[in-house]
């Protein structure tokens, strides 16, 4: 996430580095990794079984973490709308199970 | 590959999409304030540069410049303050059908039409707004009905927006009488009845109807039924303008002004376009053997999906080595990856999983589908929801066990 409110930070005036998402800020990796050791136990104990359940708790956990929050800053960010499509597809793919398998 | 899989499966937008839904929703939302919208069209600005917005812009221009022009727009409406709260001095009070008696003058807003189907326009469903002036009568008696109008909002033509359009039509035209009747469960008379709700459009009608002395009075569903059945034109009718195919006359209104909420839909929609497109990209060939439609893969219960079907899905099969190798046929020259049968009846194929299951010189019986070309028929009915014989993760099972099962021939 963005560092402290600094004077020169104004959309009318330039875009620094300070409107950039921190992908490697501490406080996100832990809930993003919480919430998906949450939704592996889910998966591993069968408890969710259905496909709208399962969006909602992606929609929840996942994307309101990951890009709701940020929509300002993934809009300005390019990097960063990679970064956060590609944690939740992987993210998702953990929860479920599936192994990254390649086409040989 | 397997990222694809559970993006088709899931149906997840990717990261852009989902943008773009915000910032179109972000930039027309009527609730917010103006200086929020503001903030939005700012950060849009910015967001320009990406490729999926600029998409939508321009299909969204192309939109509006190719619709076909509405009625004239009524020019004695003015553009209203936005406002999110209701006039606490006003009370708006609906009635019951008991205050009606009979030789009372009333509109009935939101009746069938006499066929009983959805009016088309312009090779659109879209369904008219008809209003009867009629005169009450005693009970089982037929009533009389002196006009008969359709209505429709020529900002956006949807059933809710085109009887708003002929309550506002009502209030400030022709004042015949100052009863309306509605059915109790009519989206727009329950949109009038919820204080809670906060649209601009509908606070200002609730407010029109209260200054103008129009009282709505509800009608249960049998009570409805009973006076549509009595609902009877008399044959000598007579329209002033025939724009509608069954000779009557359709009045165009712009009010309430939906215009913000018509583009906010348009755009979400585009949205929702690009994103169809997109996943249906995401079919492999083998899946395109059975079921070429991205939406019959995506309701197949998550929980039931293991790694053996991913694998399949994506056009891996098993052979002699018991290695993994790509099962889709590139060109006959590269040879056949899988097995090494004779495939010349088998030419349309392109997949080795489905080639297994319908010519494959070895046994292709499963417990779920039939032997050769049955095999295959029984697949795409059950992802067709034709057949209910079998689920679809049991399909999707019985392929792994034959794209999983090596060919030594």
């Amino acid at each position: 996430m963005c560092s402290d409110q600094d004077e020169d930070r104004d959309l009318r005036v330039t875009i620094t580095e300070q409107l950039l998402l921190d992908t490697e800020e501490e406080d996100m990796t832990a809930r993003l990794d919480k919430a998906r050791k949450l939704l592996r136990h889910l998966s591993i104990n069968r408890i969710v079984m259905n496909n709208l359940e399962w969006n909602t708790l992606f929609e929840a956990y996942l994307k309101s973490l990951l890009i709701h929050n940020f929509i300002p800053l993934l809009a300005l960010d390019s990097r960063a709308r990679g970064w956060a499509g590609k944690n939740i597809i992987h993210s998702m793919i953990y929860a479920l199970g599936v192994t990254a398998i390649y086409a040989p | 590959m397997p990222h694809n899989m559970v993006r088709l499966m899931t149906s997840l937008e990717t990261c852009d999409e989902s943008i773009a839904k915000q910032l179109i929703k972000g930039k027309t939302n009527q609730d917010s304030d103006p200086s929020v919208r503001e903030a939005y069209a700012i950060i849009e600005e910015i967001f320009q540069q990406f490729g999926l917005l600029n998409y939508i812009e321009h299909k969204w221009r192309n939109q509006k410049t190719n619709k076909p022009t509405d009625g004239p727009a009524d020019q004695n409406f003015g553009k209203e303050i936005i406002r999110h709260y209701y006039n606490t001095e006003i009370r708006f009070i609906v009635h019951g059908t008991d205050s009606l008696k009979a030789g009372n003058l009333v509109w009935i807003i939101g009746a069938s039409l006499p066929n009983g189907e959805k009016q088309s326009k312009g090779g659109k469903a879209t369904s008219l707004c008809s209003n009867y002036l009629a005169i009450l009568s005693q009970q089982n008696q037929p009533l009389t009905v002196l006009k008969r109008q359709l209505t429709i909002n020529s900002t956006y033509e949807l059933g809710y927006f085109n009887t708003l359009s002929c309550l506002w039509k009502r209030a400030y035209e022709n004042r015949e009488t100052s009863a309306i009747l509605m059915h109790q469960n009519d989206s727009a008379a329950m949109a009038l009845k919820n204080m809670l709700n906060r649209h601009h459009y509908i606070i200002i009608l609730r407010e029109l109807l209260v200054q103008k002395g129009i009282r709505i009075h509800l009608a249960t569903r049998e009570e409805w039924s009973n006076i549509m059945s009595r609902l009877a034109p008399p044959p000598t009718m007579t329209t002033t303008t025939t724009t509608h195919q069954d000779g009557l006359d359709v009045q165009a209104c712009n009010r309430p002004d939906v215009q913000l909420r018509h583009s906010r839909n348009q755009q979400l929609r585009i949205v929702e376009k690009f994103k169809a497109q997109r996943t249906s990209g995401l079919v492999t060939k083998t899946m395109r053997d059975i079921c070429p439609l991205a939406e019959k893969w995506t309701n197949i219960p998550l929980g039931q999906i293991s790694n053996q079907i991913i694998i399949m899905m994506t056009g891996l099969v098993s052979n002699g080595n018991r290695a993994l190798v790509n099962g889709e046929v590139e060109s006959e020259a590269k040879g056949y990856p899988g097995c090494s049968c004779n495939r010349d009846a088998d030419r349309d194929t392109t997949s080795s999983t489905i080639h297994r299951l319908i010519r494959c010189t070895e046994s292709t019986s499963t417990t779920v589908l039939p032997k050769r070309d049955q095999g295959l028929e029984k697949a795409r009915a059950v992802f067709m929801e034709r057949d209910k014989s079998a689920t679809k993760t049991e399909v999707l099972k019985a392929l792994t066990r034959l794209a999983m099962s090596p060919r030594d021939h």
